[in-house]
């Protein structure tokens, strides 16, 4: 039949084309994603290429100074500061000092720590398993190559005592790129452990250590410098200085065995002794660009490792007190308004020595009551101080933006209008700025975080060897000289710059961490010092972290005369277990050989 | 044209009724046969057309009956019988009349054995189906003034959640879920698979499509009815089918409807004295000196003028609302259908046009734009089907839609906010500035918001085309040469989504601050005083392309009392984009059914999905259901109770299967590793940025669809002739492999989330297949249809829809805050703390829990109730822990009630829907003041409801301190003392929430068809005139807050959902 052969056709046709067109497979993958394949790449040859890339991936996690907590520094929640913003939540720093933090909530605090430093050392850990494949070339030879494996793992070292710091002992992970697959139940390494993985990973004294390919310690005559900014042997020693100083402090050296003080003093020593850096010397307009840098003020010979940032004014905005506003446009939103975030205790101004390197209490102890040689008036409180202070906080009458600071109540700096938070203590932080003082706005700076500088290795060598041989006064005050010098403090007759011709070694040992309080107040020094010091919770030496962060309360008298009185602005609460912080309650969920530390179980 | 034929129509249709008369009348006088003339009609009296007549023991002697159920039969002799036959019908066989009225009566049995129900790639007989499906035809809902058709289902069909959340012309398609909610995986899209004529298309083309052209609407929830779907069935689907011709003479149908809009609630604010006072009040509690010295607004003088309006330049009273809003929009739409066929060729064809206006006031303005919101729609439809021999039929389907949505633009000078938010939110307040200067310019003042009369006038618009094209192609073939009953099909279709956007704006507009003393007047913006140009930009969409092809082969045929149907196909789906992904699929899917005689219903299905997001090892996955029914009704042995009863139908069903959801949110291709760019690094004496490269996507290889198990089961009843009819069905779907982000990888593993050098926060994680939910409930409707005599019919007809859903499993982790944790509970979810009146005193709050939360407290203040602590009791202090599950916000029950009457040729019907369980927060929406210059905010503004708040102004406006008197004066506060931004109140507490449970009256419609007769001499079928309207009223908490419970969510920051009154009128040839 006719019909039946048409029907047949027919369908044939139809299913034939429908198959057809209908057969085509899949897509494997998406093409514009860049899979491993294509990261670790060795035929790319461009200046800028993928290994090269991946290497500078290691540095990003370093941390930041300036921004870490909305905006305020961790030493505001110390003795010396208050972060400005009182509401909780409106300022993790709070956190800290009301005693609020949890274990639920640190993943979250200081800068995402934990989660961040873990991820440089995935970030390293990658990069040095993907160099492996990377043949030579002549972008990358092969000099280049070791060199950028040992800055790897130098980052890696710091980013393991960035952790050790604030948890104690914290699993190492080694070499090993995990993933998610992968069994992550590691238990923690005890604070031995991670100090040894650090030094045999890049003391020079060490085999296989990454020292040997690193940069020579910086120093301006030889340095190429689009390499400014690596780490080099002088960060590998300084952190090794560091970490050996914290190594022999009460909290992690209980018997305070002596060893442990001189192996610090001989780690700081060996830096020193490089002889490549020294103190930047500047007058007191000038000195601001140990912080607040243009490109021809850096590098200077006292920075050691810094995180470099671009160029603008959001430090001066976040800092400077508020009050301060200018504009160039028009309508509501035109001003770009100072935010003042922290505010600077009367504890830490009470800190700053006098011209003469005095403090202005007995024996360096505010307990003692204040030193009448030192002839500091509680009404006249700013005259003939230590200059770091001027540099340090926003004092009244000093001058910004052509207007001058006017912190008393009702000045244009504190109370002026209702409604609005300003300073806490009567002080706003001026470290870190630009010199804006006879501007109309603010200039912007390369603010470049120091991680490490010169100035803390003096400190510590002068700390170490006070513990480690009392009376060696020479070596003693040999870095405490320079840095009174540069501070600007009168010489005196008997040219040792305010510090006392004899003196025991607790009184030293107050003169030396008054000096190291003043000198890096605000880097990020002071919370981690007062821990290791232990001298934080009751009964623990002054216990600083239970008196109450003081302010000044300044009256502007009908004369145009000031009266200051002081005045508690907020208590503080420190228990013991917050020597260390709490791991992460995530982190004890998804990895069951970790154990929290002590008391924080809860 | 039209009216040309209409002529003719009426000469040829009386033509047609003499040949009538001729062939009814004639012979009778020329034959000795005997000559039977007759109508048949249903019980209801409607003509049936295309019965069979014929000589009872002779059926070749039999005619059909006509248009009007009427026939004419030769018979040997006046003594013979006659059979009447008619598909869903009692066959009758009676003596012959020479004039004979003869009545059918329904066959419940045969009816339901030709309703049909849609299924996924086909159709089933209501009789022999199990699985849980709901149906609507679309005819009920056809005249509605709704421009979308999914807003009209709320209520209709029970299984059916839904939330429009605007009213934006346009844009105001609801979203919809069916039964509740399965999965908290974030940023999922949990909405249905739709199908139109069996293509995946999506909810915006739904939301577009002409209620005319849409014949019926399914949805499918069990596992009986969406495994076939595989991989994409998780969610429930959604089925639409578009009309097609019928053979017959061509019909034409044309409709006007016309409307008028309104907002379903009115706003209403304070005036300028009362909001003034209010914010006075509020500086003063927040010792705000500055905003209080503000003369303007403050100084008694300026209250004292305010509350007299005796200075309306100097201290305006501005109804802003009166101004801008229309008392209506409009609203119209027509539409033209043609269908009919022959055996060759079946057509339906349409024209759609929808015209809808929005509801602010056309500004008077030199140049001739329109900004006000507004939507414009054509829907051109033509299905064909062509019968190329007996046995293959090609069936074409064209759909094309336009779609031109407006709306106004603003201005950038206050920030981005929408008009809305403007208007209704905080921006515009009666007191700022007078709407026109006295020479007639626009008032405005340097640091309120710009006036919205000038941005009406002088701002532009945005105008977005977004078009739609669909081109289906099926050919069908009937192989019964091979076998009776085996049919194979195959479907190509493409859709192509593409649109663009024209923007007409100017950068600033024309407003002056006018002042009274000096009558002196100075642009707000400083120096502007010429009216920018108008610019035009445009962008464009992404087009779209989807390609579905699909090869199925059935088989289905009945061996008397075996019925055995089946199906397999294949079907390929991929959609692509000029960038993003693009997505493939696969299915290879089938079903086998069975039933015995009726009564004995079994159906095994299964779908064999691939889909691309998904790594190669991990593609495909089977998703297999069984399906089983029991009609008892049609047991031998039942069948005396059930006549006694008077049960037709009572069947037994159940199904249980799997079905899966591919939706995975975010970059697609999550087992794919991928690297980026992430922030960069400075480097060098001069700080250079160089790009640093990490990892952008961790890869999960492993990841797969969520699967859902569905068990359902499920009772149909049919009483007392069909008046009543019950169907429940109980379900309990547990979804596992819920994508979520897993708490269980530890961060020291190194995958923190990245900042990418751009600034946005890249997510490295992807989710792991690791979450489980329960969601159960029940769904049903019933219904009683019945007539007090042939005249008087009416119905009522309820649905109601339960689900409760619970999270097992979602790899949280443990929290201190035990009563805060998620696991357990519903999706949904709210939790805060729970509201325990006022802090009336300074003894009060010392005597109360310590605030633990540091918010600074004062009398005024909400208090808390302490319910927890670290060690699971009250310990005396307010904090996280006391933190608790307070309500959730999606409804868990959704209901509708319809009933109507038909009476001669009028007919009423009603439909009610409502929902209940959600809850809402009104907090943010009711913030006064937390702008900088604290006279207007960025939330709200002062309502009537502020007008409650707790104070320490007794009735003379005298501050009171004392505690008695302040616990006296305010025992009735239902408002915390005001405070900028609630400061201090805004934690989400029991206190703001509200109860989002509503009742709508959703629809009426009053019809009236002109009687038969009368129409037929102007050469016309039919003519009905109705009015219908849509939500005509809300029953809601929510009503003193001037919002509608849909749209809550997003406060007053939307278009306002519109009530409609609209008149129409329906012609058919």
């Amino acid at each position: 039949m006719r019909n039946k052969y048409q029907h047949i056709i027919l369908l044939a046709f139809a299913g034939i084309a429908l198959l057809l067109s209908s057969c085509s497979d899949f897509d494997p993958y998406p093409f514009e994603y860049r899979t491993e394949e294509w990261a670790i790449n060795p035929g790319d040859s461009t200046e800028n290429s993928v290994v090269k890339q991946l290497f500078y991936a290691c540095y990003i996690d370093l941390p930041l100074l300036h921004t870490r907590f909305s905006s305020s520094y961790l030493d505001a929640a110390t003795d010396d500061g208050v972060p400005t913003q009182t509401v909780a939540g409106s300022s993790d720093l709070n956190n800290y000092r009301n005693g609020l933090l949890t274990p639920g909530n640190i993943a979250n605090l200081d800068g995402d720590a934990w989660k961040r430093n873990y991820r440089g050392i995935r970030r390293v850990n990658l990069f040095l398993d993907k160099l492996s494949v990377f043949p030579p070339s002549t972008q990358v030879p092969e000099a280049r190559m070791k060199q950028m494996k040992s800055e790897a793992r130098l980052l890696r070292a710091y980013y393991y005592f960035e952790l050790m710091k604030r948890w104690g002992g914290v699993p190492l992970v080694g070499d090993a790129v995990l993933n998610a697959e992968d069994d992550i139940n590691i238990p923690k390494s005890s604070i031995q452990e991670l100090a040894d993985y650090i030094i045999s990973e890049i003391s020079p004294d060490s085999n296989n250590s990454c020292y040997a390919d690193l940069h020579d310690a910086q120093s301006t005559a030889s340095y190429d410098p689009t390499e400014i900014g690596h780490v080099n042997k002088g960060v590998a020693l300084a952190l090794l200085s560091r970490l050996k100083l914290y190594l022999a402090s009460p909290l992690y050296n209980p018997d305070n065995d002596a060893d442990k003080w001189e192996e610090a003093a001989s780690a700081a020593k060996k830096l020193i002794d490089l002889g490549v850096y020294d103190l930047y010397q500047g007058t007191q307009s000038t000195m601001f660009k140990l912080f607040a840098m243009s490109n021809d003020d850096f590098p200077n010979k006292e920075m050691i490792m810094i995180k470099q940032m671009g160029s603008n004014s959001a430090i001066e905005v976040t800092n400077s007190p508020v009050g301060y506003s200018y504009g160039t446009g028009t309508g509501t939103l035109r001003n770009v308004v100072s935010l003042g975030r922290t505010s600077p205790s009367q504890n830490l101004v009470d800190a700053f020595l006098t011209i003469d390197g005095k403090s202005i209490y007995k024996n360096y102890n505010s307990q003692e009551g204040y030193d009448p040689a030192s002839g500091y008036d509680e009404q006249v409180p700013y005259k003939d101080r230590d200059p770091r202070l001027a540099r340090t906080v926003f004092l009244n009458g000093s001058s910004w933006l052509k207007q001058p600071v006017e912190t008393f109540d009702g000045g244009v700096n504190r109370g002026a209008i209702q409604g609005i938070t300003y300073t806490r203590t009567g002080y706003y932080l001026k470290k870190f700025l630009g010199n804006n003082e006879f501007t109309e706005t603010y200039n912007n700076y390369n603010h470049h975080y120091q991680i490490f500088r010169y100035a803390e290795i003096l400190l510590n060598y002068a700390e170490a060897m006070n513990e480690s041989e009392p009376g060696n006064d020479t070596e003693i005050i040999y870095g405490l000289i320079q840095l009174r010098k540069r501070a600007g403090i009168n010489a005196g007759a008997d040219g040792r710059y305010g510090l006392p011709a004899s003196y025991s070694q607790d009184l030293m040992r107050r003169i030396i961490r008054n000096e190291r309080r003043i000198e890096m107040a605000f880097e990020d020094q002071r919370f981690w010092d007062i821990r290791r010091w232990k001298i934080c919770a009751v009964g623990d030496g002054d216990a600083v972290m239970t008196q109450p962060v003081r302010g000044v309360r300044i009256k502007k008298q009908g004369d145009g005369t000031f009266t200051y009185s002081y005045e508690d602005v907020t208590p503080s609460v420190f228990e013991k277990r917050m020597y260390w912080y709490p791991i992460p309650r995530a982190e004890l969920y998804g990895n069951n050989q970790l154990i929290q530390n002590d008391d924080w179980n809860y | 044209m039209m009216i040309g034929t209409t002529n003719n129509l009426k000469i040829r249709f009386m033509k047609h009724i003499v040949s009538i008369c001729i062939l009814v009348f004639l012979p009778l006088y020329i034959s000795a046969q005997f000559r039977v003339a007759g109508v048949v009609t249903d019980d209801t009296g409607e003509p049936l057309l295309g019965a069979t007549v014929y000589e009872t023991g002779n059926t070749v002697n039999g005619v059909i009956t006509g248009l009007e159920g009427d026939f004419v039969l030769t018979v040997p002799s006046a003594s013979s019988q006659i059979t009447v036959q008619y598909i869903g019908y009692k066959a009758i066989t009676q003596k012959v009349e020479k004039n004979i009225k003869i009545v059918l009566q329904n066959d419940e049995f045969m009816l339901q054995e030709v309703t049909v129900l849609r299924v996924g790639f086909g159709s089933k007989s209501r009789i022999t189906n199990a699985a849980s499906i709901s149906q609507i035809s679309t005819d009920q809902i056809r005249a509605l003034p709704s421009t979308s058709i999914q807003n009209s289902l709320a209520g209709r069909l029970p299984g059916l959640f839904q939330l429009q959340g605007s009213g934006q012309p346009g844009k105001d398609a609801a979203s919809i879920f069916i039964r509740g909610m399965g999965t908290f995986a974030e940023g999922v899209d949990v909405s249905p698979l739709i199908l139109i004529d069996d293509v995946e298309s999506d909810l915006s083309t739904l939301s577009r499509l002409a209620t005319n052209d849409i014949e019926e609407i399914s949805i499918l929830k069990d596992a009986g009815s969406t495994s076939i779907f595989g991989i994409k069935g998780a969610n429930g689907v959604i089925l639409v089918t578009t009309r097609r011709g019928k053979i017959g003479k061509p019909k034409m149908t044309l409709r006007t409807n016309f409307g008028f809009q309104q907002p379903t609630y009115k706003n209403e604010f304070l005036n300028s004295y009362e909001s003034l006072s209010l914010l006075k009040e509020l500086h003063l509690n927040n010792n705000n000196t500055t905003a209080l010295a503000q003369e303007r607004y403050f100084s008694d003088t300026a209250l004292e003028h305010y509350r007299l309006r005796d200075n309306p330049y100097r201290y305006p009273d501005v109804d802003w609302y009166d101004l801008l809003y229309r008392r209506f929009s409009t609203m119209q739409q027509y539409t033209a259908d043609v269908q009919g066929g022959t055996e060759a060729v079946k057509y339906f064809v349409s024209l759609s046009y929808l015209d809808q206006g929005g509801l602010f006031k056309d500004q008077p303005k030199t140049e001739h734009f329109n900004n006000d919101y507004y939507q414009k729609r054509y829907n051109v439809r033509a299905n064909f089907d062509i019968s190329i021999t007996e046995d293959f039929t090609v069936r074409l389907n064209a759909n094309a839609i336009l779609t031109e949505i407006n709306s106004p633009v603003l201005p950038a000078r206050e920030g981005s906010d929408g008009i809305f938010k403007r208007i209704l939110g905080a921006g515009i307040a009666p007191y700022h500035y007078p709407a026109y200067n006295p020479n007639g310019s626009f008032g405005g003042y340097t640091g309120t918001v710009i006036n919205p009369l000038a941005a009406f006038t002088y701002g532009g618009y945005t105008r977005e085309f977004r078009n739609n094209v669909n081109g289906n192609i099926t050919l069908d073939y009937n192989l019964r040469k091979i076998t009776q009953g085996l049919k194979a099909k195959g479907v190509m279709a493409l859709t192509n989504t593409w649109g663009f956007e024209r923007n007409m704006k100017r950068t600033e507009v024309l407003d002056y601050y006018y002042e009274p003393e000096t009558e002196s007047y100075a642009p707000v913006v400083t120096n502007q005083y010429i009216l920018p140009l108008l610019a035009v930009s445009n962008s464009g969409y992404s087009p779209m392309v989807q390609i579905n092809t699909r090869f199925d082969v059935s088989y289905n045929r009945r061996f008397d009392k075996h019925n055995v149907s089946s199906l397999v196909l294949g079907n390929w789906y991929s959609t692509r984009t000029g960038s993003g992904n693009q997505r493939n699929s696969v299915s290879y899917s089938g079903r086998v059914g069975y039933d015995y005689d009726y009564r004995y219903i079994l159906e095994l299905s299964a779908a064999y999905n691939g889909s691309d997001e998904f790594s190669e090892e991990n593609r495909y996955d089977l998703f297999p259901s069984i399906t089983l029914g029991w009609n008892l009704a049609q047991e031998p042995y039942f069948k005396s109770i059930a006549n006694q009863l008077k049960i037709e139908t009572l069947k037994l069903r159940g199904s249980y299967g799997f079905s899966g959801s591919d939706k995975i949110s975010g970059k697609g291709y999550a087992y794919q590793e991928s690297y980026g760019q992430v922030m960069d690094y400075y480097f060098g004496e001069n700080p250079t940025k160089l790009d640093a490269l990490g990892l952008m996507q961790y890869p999960n290889p492993d990841m797969r669809w969520e699967t859902d198990a569905k068990a359902d089961i499920g009772i149909d009843l049919r009483m007392f002739k069909d008046r009543l009819s019950i169907s429940v069905d109980y379900f309990n779907n547990k979804r596992k492999d819920i994508l979520a982000t897993r708490a269980g990888i530890v961060y020291y593993a190194g995958f923190l989330n990245v900042f990418t050098n751009s600034g946005g926060l890249i997510t490295i994680l992807p989710p792991s297949n690791i979450g489980r939910t329960e969601n159960q409930g029940w769904d049903g409707e019933i219904s009683w249809r019945d007539s007090f005599s042939d005249k008087f019919n009416y119905f009522v007809r309820g649905t109601f829809s339960y689900a409760k859903n619970k999270i097992v499993y979602m790899d949280e982790a443990p929290s201190e805050y035990k009563l805060s944790m998620q696991t357990g509970r519903p999706i949904g979810t709210i939790f805060g703390y729970v509201a325990d009146g006022f802090y009336n005193s300074q003894e009060d709050i010392d005597n109360s829990p310590y605030d633990g939360l540091d918010r600074g407290i004062a009398p005024g203040d909400i208090k808390y109730k302490d319910i927890s602590g670290p060690n699971g009791a009250p310990d005396g202090i307010i904090n996280e822990y006391d933190r608790v599950p307070i309500g959730n916000d999606l409804p868990d029950f959704t209901y509708g009630i319809s009933s109507g009457i038909t009476y001669g040729n009028f007919d009423l019907s009603v439909m009610f829907q409502g929902a209940t369980g959600a809850k809402v927060s009104i907090e943010s929406m009711l913030r006064l003041a937390s702008g900088t210059n604290s006279i207007v905010g960025s939330q709200g503004k002062p309502m009537p409801i502020h007008l409650g708040r707790w104070t320490y102004y007794d009735a003379d406006g005298n501050y009171v301190n004392n505690s008695e008197q302040l616990t006296a004066m305010n025992k009735n506060a239902s408002y915390p003392r005001l405070m900028p931004g609630n400061q201090g109140n805004s934690a989400q507490s029991t206190f703001w929430l509200r109860s989002a449970n509503y009742l709508r009256w959703k629809n009426l419609e009053l019809g009236y068809n002109l009687p038969k007769n009368s129409v037929k001499t102007i050469g016309v079928e039919s003519i009905r005139i109705y009015f219908t309207s849509q939500n005509l009223y809300t029953w809601s908490q929510l009503k003193d807050y001037q919002i509608d419970p849909e749209s809550s969510r997003s406060g007053l920051t939307t278009y306002p959902q519109q009530r409609v009154f609209n008149m129409g009128c329906q012609v058919s040839f």
